[in-house]
Order: C-alpha cells, then sequence, then structure tokens
C-alpha cells in the first residue's frame, strides 16, 4: 500500500473547497440549531439555492459574477421567509418537517424534466465559473507543499472559499458575544422566559433562519465553483452529512463546524484510502472495491452513533450548554 | 387505545412534559421503550404490506418517508385517525395531481399541499389547537 499517497490525499483534504463548502454550512446550521434551536432538516435546499442561485443567473440570465451571487443570496433571503413565516410560530417540530419537506421540493423541481432547459434537469448544470477563474490574482504554477500542492486555479478556490469560511466565522462569533446573540441563545434556553422580557421572539428567530440560510447559500456557491452543479448532491444525505460536521464539532462552538468539516472529510477520505489498500493487497477479502464507498459511509453513521452516545457535545462542546432540547 | 387505556393516557403525558410525568409517577424511559416498539412492529407490519405490492428495494422506506411526515402533519400530529386521514388525502393527491402537473413533480406537489395546510390550520385536519404553540 502506497502510504504516502493514502496519507496525502487524506491531507490535501484539509484544504479542499468541499471541506469549506461543508465547514460554512455546517456554520449557518450552528447559527440554527446550535444557538437558536431551530430544528432546520433542510440546510441542503439553501446550499442547493446558491449552486443553482449561482448558476442559473449566470447561464440563463446571463448575470455578472456579483450579480449572480447577490441574486443567489435574495433567493435564500425570499425562501428563508416562506419557511419561516408559517412555521416559526408553532412548536419546532414543524419547522423541522417543512424545512425538509420544501428541500425535498426544490430538489424534484431542480430536477424535473420539464424546467430542463433552465436548470438542466437531471444532467445539472456546468461552465459558470469562468468569470471567477478570470479574477484569479495568480499566475500559472504549481503552489504550496506537498501534500497541498495545487494549480493556481485550484489555490484561487481554496484562498476565496477559506477566506469567507474565516470572515463567516468571526461575524458568527462578534454576533453571538452581542445583544443579539444573547437574545437568541435565550430563545434556544427558553422562548418564553424571552417573550416575557418583551423581545419579539418570532423576529429573531426569523432573523437567525435568514442568516443561518444565508451562509448556507454561501457555502452552495463555494461547493460548485470547482464542478458541475448536479442536482442529486442536494438530497436529504446532504442535509445529514452538515449535521454530522456540526454534531462532530459540537453545535454550539464557533470554530466546531470547521473543525468538524475537516475530521469528516479527511477521515472519509483516509477510509478510503486504507479500505482500498487492504483489498487490493488481499488483506480484506469479503469486500470488493466497488462496495467501499457505501462500506465507509456505513463507518461514518456509526461513528456518528458512538458520537451521539459518548460525546454529545461533540470536540469542542460545552456538556452544561447542551442541555436544551431541539 | 391511545385514548382509553392507562398506557395511552401515560404516553401523552410524557409527549406533554417528560419531567412532570415522571414526577407523578409514571416510567418515563419505559413508556418511551414501549412507544418505540410499538411504532416499530406497525411500521414492519406496513413494511410487509407496502413489500406485497410494490417491488421492494432498500430505500422503498426513504421514497415516502417523506410524504408519511406529511400525512401525519396533515392529519394533526397526536391524532391516530388524524395520520390515517392525512395519509388517504396525501395519496389521493398525489396520484391525482398527476393529471395537472408533470408526474416527476407529484411528490412534490403533496409537499406543498402540507406547508399550505401548516399556514391556515397548523393544527391538521383533526388536530387539535392547543398542541402547536
Amino acid at each position: 500500500m502506497d502510504w504516502s499517497l493514502v496519507i496525502g490525499n487524506a491531507a490535501a483534504e484539509l484544504i479542499s473547497p468541499t471541506t469549506a463548502a461543508y465547514a460554512l454550512a455546517a456554520v449557518g446550521l450552528a447559527v440554527h440549531f446550535g444557538y437558536t434551536g431551530l430544528l432546520n432538516f433542510g440546510q441542503a435546499a439553501f446550499m442547493a439555492i446558491g449552486a443553482y442561485g449561482f448558476a442559473v443567473s449566470v447561464l440563463y440570465f446571463g448575470l455578472p459574477f456579483w450579480g449572480a451571487v447577490l441574486a443567489s443570496l435574495l433567493a435564500s433571503v425570499v425562501f428563508a421567509l416562506i419557511l419561516g413565516i408559517p412555521t416559526l410560530r408553532l412548536r419546532s417540530d414543524y419547522l423541522a418537517i417543512v424545512t425538509i419537506a420544501s428541500a425535498e421540493i426544490l430538489r424534484y423541481i431542480v430536477s424535473t424534466t420539464s424546467l430542463a432547459s433552465v436548470t438542466g434537469g437531471a444532467g445539472g448544470l456546468s461552465a459558470f465559473a469562468g468569470e471567477f477563474y478570470a479574477m484569479n490574482p495568480f499566475a500559472e504554477g504549481t503552489y504550496l507543499f506537498w501534500p497541498f500542492d495545487v494549480t493556481a486555479k485550484d489555490l484561487w478556490v481554496r484562498v476565496v472559499g477559506w477566506s469567507i469560511v474565516a470572515l463567516a466565522t468571526l461575524l458568527v462569533f462578534a454576533l453571538m458575544r452581542s445583544p443579539w446573540g444573547r437574545v437568541v441563545k435565550g430563545i434556544r434556553e427558553d422562548e418564553d422566559a424571552v417573550r416575557s422580557l418583551g423581545k419579539n421572539v418570532y423576529s429573531y428567530k426569523m432573523q437567525s433562519l435568514v442568516f443561518g440560510g444565508a451562509l448556507g447559500t454561501l457555502a452552495g456557491i463555494i461547493f460548485i465553483l470547482p464542478r458541475s452543479v448536479q442536482p442529486g448532491n442536494y438530497g436529504t444525505g446532504l442535509t445529514f452529512f452538515i449535521w454530522t460536521v456540526m454534531l462532530l464539532g459540537g453545535a454550539a462552538t464557533i470554530l466546531g463546524p470547521v473543525v468538524g468539516s475537516m475530521v469528516f472529510w479527511v477521515l472519509l477520505s483516509l477510509t478510503d484510502g486504507l479500505l482500498q489498500g487492504l483489498v487490493n493487497q488481499g488483506v480484506i477479502t469479503f469486500l470488493t472495491t466497488d462496495q467501499i464507498g457505501p462500506v465507509r459511509f456505513i463507518l461514518i453513521g456509526l461513528g456518528l452513533m458512538a458520537l451521539v452516545v459518548f460525546r454529545p457535545q461533540g470536540i469542542f462542546g460545552n456538556k452544561k450548554e447542551l442541555q436544551f432540547n431541539g | 387505545m391511545h385514548c382509553s387505556t392507562r398506557l395511552g393516557k401515560a404516553t401523552r403525558a410524557v409527549a406533554d412534559n417528560p419531567s412532570l410525568a415522571a414526577a407523578t409517577g409514571i416510567d418515563v424511559e419505559s413508556i418511551i421503550r414501549i412507544v418505540w416498539v410499538v411504532a416499530g412492529a406497525l411500521t414492519g407490519i406496513s413494511g410487509v404490506m407496502l413489500g406485497l405490492f410494490v417491488q421492494a428495494s432498500w430505500d422503498m422506506g426513504f421514497s415516502i418517508l417523506l410524504l408519511l411526515f406529511a400525512a401525519v402533519t396533515l392529519g394533526g400530529l397526536g391524532t391516530a385517525f388524524g395520520a390515517a386521514v392525512g395519509a388517504m388525502v396525501v395519496g389521493l393527491f398525489v396520484e391525482l395531481s398527476t393529471l395537472v402537473i408533470p408526474s416527476d413533480l407529484k411528490f412534490a406537489g403533496a409537499l406543498i399541499v402540507l406547508i399550505l395546510v401548516l399556514l391556515v390550520r397548523p393544527q391538521g385536519i383533526l388536530g387539535k389547537a392547543q398542541r402547536i404553540g
């Protein structure tokens, strides 16, 4: 087994744009669930809005890069309002049902054949990031050191992606120390108590939903910049991966989602490389290389269960802060 | 049974407020265990029945999961009859809506109905209004 290849691939995941996108989406989810106590099971929908909002704006409406980013952010605000208006006054389980349902609605709509001229149907969309790469300030060549050596194009995506992650985490850090953050944390602990202090709980919940959703949308844009848009990516599986990432790091922590995302992707890559190597060398005889993909997700699922049982607060979490129930 | 037996009453008490239920002498953990066993058994039977007339596959449960959520919420969370009524409404709607909208959007149609019902009558068709707040 080629150890340097296995470890190199795993380490490269540390800074990959996919990791950044998952981290950003998990930061948004941490604003929803970790800080405000909103059970959002539709983070994949916000990412889909980022991805499709951006790609459709560029390809179909011919908007420039910044226009497309703004358009998808606007779409995500509208989407969050649509989700929030009927459900945020009700018990938290209603929001959970409506978010997961609307995420699926969105996925059906973008993959339907009757809209294929706009959304590309099941085939998705590609070749929309030209303007983004045209802004690349790095000259051609190879940058950084093993195992992070990347081309100028890859470096540009990574720099932009991780800068946005850093800005978003700083913003969330500042927000949660502000009076606004104290109110939403109060809502998580006891909604009625906050209401009796004269705060408009509904409005604060709505602001939190919109803000976390906007982070999810930015994550969706980062996610698609290095690849094409595929409707199959935005199923409930994506939502649950983001939940895994957030719970792994710690729900109500600043750095938790970022580190959780790194751990998640490094582990996925590492288990893949190790299992591939072991099967190829004949150490594991009861699996074929085709079966490794699903098997590593089984392992991740088991790991998540073990995490919830043995360390429910995540890597960074504070057990005292986790006494709330959704 | 959910409405009339001691177990049903205890279950509703736990759903409403676990710590208060525990304080009145209800064994919350065992109630939760019984509920999981009964719900799992009912779902198992429904899996057998579904397998009788559609092709069994590993993701057959996942494809109807959201429609189940829709059915339960539509009928009213916390009512067994509501779930049955909601299931009929969703089932009929999904199949009849293909007359108007493309068939690959038929599940989306049912989920949109769910959201609309929550807008105008959040407790569902048969649910009680005090549960939703």
